[in-house]
């Protein structure tokens, strides 16, 4: 297996030129950080954090100012970078007057998927999203939640080895968010990387390995969920068939040496509202 | 490193066309350019004869101008910023693509759209005038020498052709704009200035040599050189006098377009590159 | 706006370079259809009409409003609106000068038409011995000579023009000798029609220069296509066996 990693940044800086003045936006600060292959990597952050430039950034749509992007090896500016990516933006917007036959085929021979695969390909993803009934209608019909599933398609049909979804949930009722999920978790078990980026913090912690919390630019947080979600001084252990007695006893030992016990953890909701309002402090 | 495919372009451009031709503004213009044509039947009321051919073939070649143009600046601006716009392109930037095969891909949609609207115009006039040229010929059998039809067919799709150059450089100039613009309406404003301004270039030419201040006589210099020359196109009006020109000057036209076009489009790939979407 | 201002010089730049490599493309094209005498017909027009107009008919649509204008004179002339008919046909030609048929057209309604709107009466032939009504023909017939003057710059050497000169000439201002200048001209311009020959063989006859007029008659006849209906060869051969027999040759 390639070890490089799917995605590394290194010192990443992003500044816009705020329009008629010569003052500059600071969006991504020095930010580095590596996502490993066949992974799940959450990327979380408030409104105006940096994600969504950092995703453009290993896109190519956008241009580092300082530092360095990586993609599968590949520095992000070569569109080289983007043979095996596939990408599903925020909101997705389509071709409107395409059906989502036409759309996943457009997208399919931009990804250079081989002619004569490309039908059998297309057929499989609409029944893979659950859109097979509604592969012949235009996109501009859709509904949001199906614009979510198509766009997820589109974004899975070169078969790439590195996704890139941008809150692919948004939109979607509780079921098919679920169903998104567990798709991903799927991919991953197909050896996919994929990078998420999500509000749906309870999400994140049920499918990711690992997560950066950005704010302001800036990296605030990174590691794997059960790390993060862990407290400080705080412990938590899972044990299966736990009797009255045996919690009686686990209790008077704790106690014994001076322990306290209490729920198993925060959940990264609590973490993120944490970091959030540290930073408000701040 | 991503080898640049033409096959990329390709279906870009076909995508671009689909995207044109189930626009409603290109069935609207369409209606109203055949609608514009059909009008040149009014001339029958005032019984010209022969001459009123000559009326309808300048009438279908003002349309073919006017809304061919008119067509390629604003169908030019909503393909190529509308993907900027609607934030089509940045799905469609996240493929393994370069950005000039986007820009050429939409410059090609673009210009087959077009052309397939003048195309339509050619042969709405074609049989305009064939029809036209038939009960005539029966009415005033006099006018038409030894029986013979006068209208050179040949010549409309020559002057079709020609109209297809043009365009060419229209839609080329236009995406360069759009590859700049931050919206649709300052794109076709660009597009529509310099087809005036390149209309008139002629007589910023002549007006050139003859005014003595430095800064018009500057402004006119530019305007002479850095635009192209549309009025060049309009050899309609040799054609619809029943003169034929020299395959000669199709084939200068041609590169006077290729030029111009391949010039506008560069540029356009290189400020595309630039642009952070 | 892009965020790179940078790019605006340069292109500004790189398109006048373009510009200067096309430029000898761009004249040669103009040369060859004629678009090198066109500011000058646009600058008359200005000076007519006042500025702004030229640019209104430029573009693809310059015959088209020539045509248009053309149409509404149609409606002045059914009126016998005098003013109004020959303003507009000065208009149309001052639009585009090209089509030999505004001159022609226009030429015949003001020798042919104006007189009898004037007199009031449909057929000014009837009356042509009257001076009032002779002066009034006469009046017009330098109008429309005036009126076919303005076609030069376009039509200097089409034959259609010298004919219909002519025939004002002769028909309308009783001015047989100008007449035959007219013909000369007509029949040495470039590719004269067949009829040219034939009629100024008869206005010949009517000077009483028959030796001329057979001369003529019988160059012609030569040159005649046998297959060609609007040759006559057959009527020219008798008008030559005619002439042949009242001379006595």
């Amino acid at each position: 297996m390639d070890m490089t990693p799917a995605i590394a940044i290194r010192g990443l800086t992003k500044d816009f030129r705020v329009s008629g003045s010569s003052k500059r936006l600071r969006a991504v600060d020095n930010l580095s950080l590596e996502i490993h292959r066949n992974s799940i990597y959450g990327l979380l952050g408030p409104n105006g954090s940096g994600k969504s430039t950092t995703i453009k950034i290993a896109l190519g749509l956008v241009e580092p100012s300082v530092g360095e992007c990586e993609v599968l090896g590949i520095p992000s500016t070569n569109p080289a970078a983007r043979t095996n990516v596939g990408y599903l933006p925020e909101a997705p917007y389509f071709q409107r007057f395409l059906t989502g036959r036409e759309l996943l085929k457009y997208f399919g021979c931009l990804s250079n998927v081989p002619k004569e695969k490309i039908q059998k390909r297309i057929e499989y993803l609409l029944n893979r999203v659950g859109l097979e009934d509604a592969g012949n209608r235009r996109v501009g019909g859709y509904s949001k939640g199906m614009l979510q599933r198509i766009g997820l398609a589109q974004a899975l049909v070169g078969n790439p080895d590195l996704l890139v979804l941008d809150e692919p949930t948004a939109g979607v009722d509780p079921v098919g968010a679920a169903e998104i999920a567990s798709l991903i978790l799927e991919l991953k078990k197909e050896g996919k990387t994929v990078l998420l980026c999500s509000h749906l913090l309870s999400q994140v912690e049920s499918v990711c390995d690992r997560v950066a919390i950005m704010g302001r630019g800036r990296l605030l947080m990174e590691g794997s969920v059960d790390t993060l979600t862990q407290e400080e001084g705080c412990s938590s252990m899972r044990i299966d068939q736990v009797s009255s007695e045996l919690r009686g006893s686990v209790e008077q030992l704790a106690k014994k040496h001076g322990g306290l016990v209490s729920s198993p953890s925060r959940s990264l909701e609590e973490l993120f509202l944490e970091l959030a309002n540290k930073k408000d402090e701040r | 490193m991503l080898s640049w495919s033409i096959s990329r372009v390709v279906t870009i451009g076909l995508n671009t066309f689909r995207e044109a031709v189930r626009m409603k503004l290109f069935i609207a213009m369409t209606i109203l350019a055949m609608c514009t044509l059909a009008s040149s039947f009014l001339f029958r009321e005032f019984n010209f004869g022969s001459s009123e051919l000559k009326f309808i073939a300048d009438f279908g070649f003002g349309g073919m101008t006017v809304f061919g143009s008119a067509l390629a600046v604003i169908v030019t601006a909503q393909l190529f910023y509308g993907e900027i716009e609607h934030r089509t392109a940045l799905t469609l930037l996240a493929k393994p693509i370069h950005r000039s095969e986007f820009v050429l891909g939409k410059f090609f949609g673009s210009w087959a759209t077009v052309t397939c609207f003048l195309g339509m115009l050619s042969v709405c006039l074609v049989f305009v005038l064939w029809f036209r040229e038939t009960s005539i010929l029966e009415e005033y059998p006099d006018e038409f020498e030894g029986g013979r039809r006068i209208v050179q067919y040949g010549e409309i799709v020559w002057f079709s052709v020609v109209q297809v150059f043009r365009i060419g450089i229209l839609c080329s100039v236009v995406i360069l704009f759009s590859t700049y613009a931050t919206s649709s309406l300052f794109a076709m404003v660009m597009g529509v200035l310099v087809w005036i301004v390149g209309q008139l270039q002629h007589i910023a030419i002549e007006a050139r040599g003859v005014v003595d201040n430095l800064i018009l006589k500057s402004v006119y210099a530019f305007a002479s050189f850095a635009l192209p020359n549309f009025h060049l196109f309009d050899v309609g009006e040799k054609l619809a006098l029943g003169e034929s020109l020299p395959s000669s000057v199709y084939l200068k036209l041609f590169v006077y377009a290729f030029l111009y076009s391949s010039f506008y489009l560069a540029v356009a790939s290189a400020s595309f590159n630039r642009r952070e979407l | 706006m892009n965020s790179n201002r940078s790019i605006i010089p340069i292109c500004a730049g790189l398109a006048l370079l373009i510009g200067w490599a096309v430029a000898p493309l761009d004249r040669s094209i103009a040369e060859r259809l004629g678009q090198n005498t066109e500011v000058e017909t646009l600058r008359n027009l200005d000076s007519q009409f006042g500025q702004g107009l030229s640019v209104a008919i430029l573009g693809g649509y310059r015959s088209v409003a020539a045509n248009l204008v053309w149409l509404s004179m149609n409606q002045n002339w059914e009126q016998r609106d005098l003013a109004g008919t020959l303003g507009k046909l000065v208009f149309v030609t001052s639009i585009d000068p090209r089509p030999e048929l505004f001159w022609l057209n226009g030429s015949r309604i003001i020798a042919n038409d104006m007189p009898t709107w004037v007199i009031g009466i449909d057929n000014t032939d009837l009356h042509i011995e009257s001076a009032e009504v002779r002066a009034i023909s006469s009046q017009y017939a330098n109008r429309a000579l005036g009126f076919l003057e303005g076609s030069r710059v376009y039509h200097e050497q089409n034959p259609l023009i010298y004919i219909e000169e002519a025939m004002i000439l002769w028909r309308k201002a009783n001015d047989l000798e100008g007449a035959v200048g007219r013909f000369e001209q007509a029949i040495r311009a470039e590719s004269p029609p067949f009829y040219a020959y034939r009629m100024y063989g008869e206005l010949l006859v009517k000077l009483d220069r028959k030796e001329k007029a057979l001369k003529l008659l019988e160059t012609h006849y030569e040159t005649l296509p046998e297959e060609s209906i609007e040759a006559m060869k057959p009527v020219v051969a008798d008008r030559i066996r005619n002439l042949r027999r009242e001379l006595g040759h």
